[in-house]
């Protein structure tokens, strides 16, 4: 039997508004990492060895060109890769059982949103604090953006990753185009 | 209202969900004798004081944790914000 | 172009003339002019109809405070009721009509409750409709609605837009006049983030209202290079048009900014933007607001605010009239006089009731010290006065200056009390600021420029350096301190005509005195009864003077009065705002199915399930009702295969050494040895012993369990585990992690269910011994996608659950119906999910509805006591596990004709339906296609002993009362057989 096709939460939105882009990420792994009781020296270990990348702090993720880290619990760990056919494995190969690892691929609805009003666009729907001197580059928070729980991080100047949930992504997709329309 | 957040700094409180009085930590053993007598008591007997009030938030549209925030009922100042794990195990709690 | 009243100088830019209408007479402004400005300019006076009275009243003030003018702006749906003529901005091509009057505005039919007033004076609500009750809501308060109020709504949707943003600053500076631009400069240079917002289209304040000269230069040419110099900065953002409305906890401040208000069309974008603002610390530079003096028929059009009068003339370039003549108890009023007698209005009166020397000499001007104005005269436009000394003068414009009232309303959002100030008479900030606030200017009671200036700068610094930030060596902008002596002196008495307070509510002395004379004294009580200071201005110009005459009325000060406590917003904020971008749809997120696109190709319809949308059933060619098609998705799922898209129930995936320990803490029913590849149902208490939800959890390896919760309550669950993982068992080695949106997962139930699932799943044995009931597994599916399979059953028959990771949930779904096709597979929606689920006997949020113990439900046999998991020790209190409780029954209707409702009462024949009688509820029901007639799962007492008794379905909201059977909740297939077949 063939194998079964996929399909993206926005069908690969990419939009230019104004002096923007906004477009869906579809090219990544997520998968989220539980820190065993007592095992973060284990898993950082692991990550600087696996994943040639240092352990993410609260607020601040790691990243090289391909990949990142973020901290999204205290015990918790969530890791953005490039997409493979079995997210889990892939994981399990570079860091073994250090962490309990659960693919989140699906789970969330990854959005880039970039250009020099990117930062106004985001005032009118996310309550953090962006200035570049306060949320600097690499920085990632949790927080709600129009009531939907999302996860935002600086990658660059003025580009930002937005994250949601799958389900709502198109809900998400409109609060932050809207965001966008009415600043450009 | 603005929570400091021991991880993450401050955060506005629409990122939380109130619970109630920190004492929900101390749940007591069901398997003890008295259990009935102390669940009664840990389950509906609060103080509601005016004035200094240690109270369980959520970090629900964050980063999952619970926090023990001190908040002044009168004035709603928060003088600490503990991460309730921490705050649980000081209590004497493991698993 | 009839710009009668326009003189020399201004700020309004000649260059760019603009017409507009009001009550469809075309009219002519200027750019810069406000819609009050432009309207005197053209000489209109008579601009509205007073709320209670219907007096004729004009333009009282030039800001935010003012009363009287208050007009409904642009037509059609985009009608917008009281707007303030005095802060809304002229554009070209505005519309604005006036308000609260029948027939034409000069003739109002309804003036005639002017006469009335004898009998409508304060409290009348409360003294003269008393009787008969009857003919309050039908007749007294639809007449008094309709003849009082304001302006009307367009009664269509609006169609502006409207937002929300965020903010964060170091400082934020409410009020761009003298002390908020100091400080604004004395932050922005030191390097603090700066927000400073005014509510004025133009930066300056009262600077663009005086004629000051600050460090050398005018007062507008300060203000002008003092803006380039802030817009010169990174870290300061200026938003005029802004206005800071409330002030609240830890710092945060709404604002709201009229983004297109003063634009002919908005085009796609937001008319205002509310804001919440972050701050470390605000400072209030509010500056103060004049105040009037109450004397006989002080309400008429021409009568206004002498310092409005100067802002019109040095701003706007209007004169508000041909012979001024100015009444005041302080020196701000000469000023007016004078600086007016300078652009060439004619002064012809100066009456101050101080008995002091004439401050100055105005040419052409009558002075009379130690007098009043005691009346005037002029029915739609003011014409003559009559002074205490029994002088009587023409004058089409009187300035009245009781005073200023330094703007403390953001310092008491937070409870903060003002104190009262006698040098200036007015009440200024007490000690009880919100936290990280200052206040600055004349909103702290320092009334001249150079005294605001300097406060302005000194309070900016202060902020600063608290932050950490060195203060720069500039010093504070130099300016003289103009002349500024009052006296005490409220309202001209001895004249029986009224004497208006409040003119926004119509509130006159006499209305506070008798307020007094019925014991309404304290102000709390004064403002009620009277509605002083309760109409949309607040009592900006009103409130000081309606005290100190309640004061007097009682032979006391004013400190002793009190005054009431202001609360937010500062100036009224339009529900839309409020309410921004989140209408219709938007109103809150909305989840879809990872079969959504598939579903609405089937022809679904669809359900909101919280912020799900669920396909509730799929119409067919030949449905002729909704009932239809759920029997068919029914009949068929039983007698072959169906198909449902389950992907909204709650999944948390449990990982850790410790997950089985820690399930059992959760669970009331023991988990700790359940195999790998096993799946249990599970039953959730409350600590009190309330079971408030069940699923299934599937042990897929030793350490990882994957729990499934119902739709409505997954994020519950979540945060009790949490609660319990982080606060209950600290050190438990155990991880949770909502995979809800992670899986597409369907449910694939019927006889035929098998032979589907056995084309879809990879090498893997499907038959009874293989993959038997309550079986669980890693599998991947159609030639290698990752899956789990499920062997459990909701709907009672042979059935699985499939589920992939949600990326590929759409093509699932078409390969299920694929491989489904030969047995004529079904999908099928909640509703026949429900039917299927009733008919079975399992129970969903209708039965676990807040007050349902496991005992209720019959499984009082999972709540395990040789375990200490939540809620277990207070489920077995006496009480809740008596004999007499209720417990969950099957209930089938007699008469099969009959329907069952939902919340009908069940009770015994023979007996009244009454709270004694009552034995318990109906709590679902559904049309059974199996048994071809209505039944239901209900709660009644002692239940379990009343199987094949027949009593009575009461329902007295919808008038039916049936006979009912009682049987065992699990009506289809109670052995279970099928479902282990």
């Amino acid at each position: 039997m063939a194998n079964l096709t996929q399909t993206s939460s926005l069908n690969g939105y990419d939009q230019p508004i104004g002096d923007m882009r906004l477009r869906e990420i579809t090219d990544l792994d997520l998968t989220s990492l539980a820190i065993p009781h007592k095992g973060a020296t284990k898993l950082k270990t692991a990550i600087k060895n696996g994943l040639s990348l240092s352990m993410p702090t609260p607020m601040k993720s790691t990243a090289d060109a391909k990949s990142r880290l973020l901290m999204t619990q205290p015990d918790q760990i969530f890791a953005m890769t490039p997409r493979s056919k079995h997210a889990e494995s892939t994981i399990r190969k570079a860091i073994g059982d250090t962490a309990y690892i659960t693919d989140q691929t699906d789970a969330w609805v990854v959005l880039e949103l970039s250009g020099p009003s990117s930062r106004t666009a985001l005032e009118r729907i996310c309550q953090l604090d962006l200035h570049p001197d306060v949320f600097k580059k690499n920085q990632m928070a949790r927080t709600t953006m129009e009531h939907m729980g999302s996860m935002i991080i600086r990658t660059d100047n003025d580009t930002f990753i937005l994250m949601s949930a799958s389900s709502s992504a198109a809900s998400f997709l409109h609060a932050v185009e809207i965001s966008v329309q009415h600043v450009s | 209202m603005i929570i400091n957040h021991p991880l993450l700094g401050p955060r506005d409180a629409n990122e939380f969900i109130h619970l109630g009085d920190a004492s929900l930590i101390n749940r007591p053993d069901g398997m003890a004798d008295d259990a009935a007598e102390k669940f009664h008591d840990y389950l509906y007997l609060r103080d509601n004081p005016a004035g200094e009030y240690r109270e369980l938030w959520y970090h629900d549209a964050g980063d999952r944790s619970w926090l023990v925030v001190t908040r002044n009922t009168l004035t709603h100042e928060i003088s600490s914000v503990e991460m309730a794990r921490d705050v649980a195990r000081k209590q004497g709690r493991s698993k | 172009m009839s710009n009668d009243f326009r003189i020399d100088g201004g700020m309004v830019d000649r260059n760019q003339p603009l017409t507009f209408k009001f009550n469809n007479k075309t009219l002519h402004g200027f750019h810069g002019d406000t819609l009050a400005s432009a309207l005197l300019a053209n000489g209109e006076r008579l601009v509205g109809r007073s709320f209670k009275y219907h007096r004729p009243r004009g333009i009282f003030s030039a800001g935010s405070e003012e009363p009287n003018a208050l007009v409904q702006l642009r037509s059609g749906a985009y009608q917008e009721p009281n707007t303030r003529a005095t802060t809304a901005e002229l554009f070209d091509g505005l519309t604005a009509t006036s308000q609260n009057h029948r027939g034409p505005l000069g003739f109002d039919v309804m003036s005639v409750t002017d006469l009335l007033s004898p009998f409508i004076g304060a409290g009348f609500y409360y003294k003269t409709f008393m009787w008969p009750a009857a003919f309050w809501e039908k007749i007294y308060e639809p007449v008094i609605r309709a003849s009082a109020g304001l302006g009307a709504l367009s009664m269509q949707e609006d169609p502006d837009k409207y937002d929300k943003g965020f903010l964060h600053c170091d400082l934020l500076i409410t009020g761009a006049g003298p002390s908020g631009l100091a400080a604004a400069l004395a932050a922005g240079r030191a390097g603090a983030r700066v927000i400073l917002a005014d509510e004025d289209f133009e930066l300056g304040g009262r600077l663009n209202a005086e004629s000051h000269e600050i460090a050398g230069m005018s007062g507008r040419d300060w203000v002008t290079q003092t803006r380039i110099e802030l817009s010169s900065m990174d870290n300061v953002r200026i938003l005029p048009r802004t206005t800071v409305w409330g002030a609240f906890d830890h710092g945060i401040y709404g604002a709201l900014e009229r983004k297109t208000d003063h634009l002919p069309h908005a085009g796609d974008k937001p008319r205002q933007v509310l804001w919440r603002i972050y701050t470390k610390r605000a400072m209030i530079c509010g500056g103060a607001t004049e105040r009037s003096i109450a004397f006989a028929n002080n309400d008429r059009p021409g009568i206004m605010l002498a310092g409005s009068i100067r802002a019109y003339a040095n701003r706007w370039a209007v004169a508000t009239g041909k012979q001024v003549a100015i009444f005041t108890n302080n020196d701000s009023g000469w000023q007016t006089a004078a600086e007016l007698a300078a652009l060439g209005v004619n002064i012809t009166a100066i009456i101050d009731p101080r008995d002091i020397p004439a401050p100055m000499h105005i040419s052409g001007a009558s002075i009379a010290m130690g007098t009043s104005v005691c009346n005037t005269a002029g029915r739609k436009q003011l014409h003559r006065i009559t002074l205490t000394n029994g002088q009587t003068l023409n004058a089409d414009c009187l300035g009245v200056s009781g005073g200023w009232s330094p703007n403390v309303h953001l310092t008491c959002h937070q409870r903060g009390r003002p104190v009262w100030n006698d040098n200036i008479a007015g009440f200024v900030p007490g000690g009880d600021l919100p936290v990280g606030q200052t206040i600055a200017g004349a909103s702290n009671g320092d009334m001249t420029l150079s005294a605001a200036l300097k406060s302005g700068h000194k309070s900016a610094n202060a902020a600063i350096k608290s932050l950490g930030f060195t203060p720069s060596r500039a010093q504070a902008p130099r300016a003289a301190d103009e002349p500024f002596a009052i006296k005490q002196f409220w309202h001209v008495t001895g004249h029986k005509a009224r004497a208006w307070v409040d003119l926004q509510n119509d509130v006159t002395t006499k209305d506070i005195k008798q307020s007094q004379a019925e014991g309404f004294r304290a102000v709390e009580h004064l403002k009620r009864y009277t509605t002083l200071g309760m109409a949309t201005d607040q009592g900006k110009t009103s409130n000081i003077l309606g005290l100190a005459v309640m004061a007097e009325a009682t032979g006391k000060t004013i400190p002793e009065t009190g005054t009431t406590i202001f609360r937010p917003p500062y100036s009224p904020v339009a529900i839309g705002a409020f309410g921004g971008r989140e209408r219709g749809q938007h109103f809150h997120p909305t989840r879809l199915t990872p079969s959504h696109k598939w579903a609405t190709e089937q022809g679904a319809e669809f359900v909101e399930v919280g912020n799900w949308l669920r396909a509730q059933w799929f119409h067919r060619a030949g449905d002729k009702s909704w009932r239809d098609s759920v029997d068919r998705e029914v009949i068929k799922t039983r007698k072959s295969v169906g198909v449902c898209d389950v992907s909204t129930l709650g999944k948390i995936d449990i990982k850790g050494a410790d997950a089985a320990a820690f399930l059992n803490k959760i669970y009331s029913n023991p988990f700790a040895k359940v195999p790998v590849g096993r799946v249990r149902y599970g039953l959730m208490l409350r600590e009190d012993g309330i079971c408030y939800d069940d699923g299934t959890t599937a042990r897929m390896s030793e350490n990882h369990f994957v729990m499934t919760t119902t739709t409505a309550n997954a994020v519950l669950v979540y945060r009790n585990m949490e609660f319990a993982r982080q606060c209950l068992f600290p050190d438990m080695d155990v991880h949770l992690i909502s995979t809800t949106d992670q899986w597409a997962q369907f449910a694939v139930a019927g006889p035929k269910s098998r032979d589907v699932i056995a084309k879809l799943a990879d090498d893997i044995d499907v038959s009874n011994d293989g993959f038997p009931f309550m079986a669980c597994a890693d599998v991947t599916v159609c030639g290698g996608t990752p899956a789990r399979l499920f062997r459990i059953s909701f709907s009672g028959e042979i059935a699985y659950e499939l589920a992939v990771p949600a990326r590929f949930g759409d093509a699932l779904i078409r390969e299920i119906m694929a491989a489904g096709a030969e047995h004529d597979i079904t999908p099928y929606g909640v509703e026949a999910l429900n039917v299927m689920r009733i008919e079975k006997g399992h129970v969903t949020g209708a039965e676990l509805d807040g007050r349902i113990t496991a005992f209720n439900i019959n499984m009082d046999g999972m709540v395990n006591k040789k375990k200490d998991s939540i809620g277990s020790t207070l489920s077995q209190r006496e009480l809740m596990i008596a004999d007499d409780q209720v417990r969950l029954v099957g209930i089938k209707i007699v008469d099969k004709s009959d329907t069952l409702t939902a919340g009908a009462h069940l009770i015994a024949p023979d007996t009244a339906p009454t709270t004694q009688n009552d034995l318990g509820w109906i709590s679902s029901v559904c049309y059974s296609p199996h048994f071809d007639q209505h039944i239901g799962l209900g709660f009644l007492k002692a239940g379990n002993a009343k199987h094949g008794d027949i009593i009575r379905a009461w329902d007295g909201v919808r008038g039916t009362d049936v006979d009912v059977e009682i049987t065992s909740p699990h009506m289809y297939d109670p052995e279970g057989g099928l479902q282990r077949g």
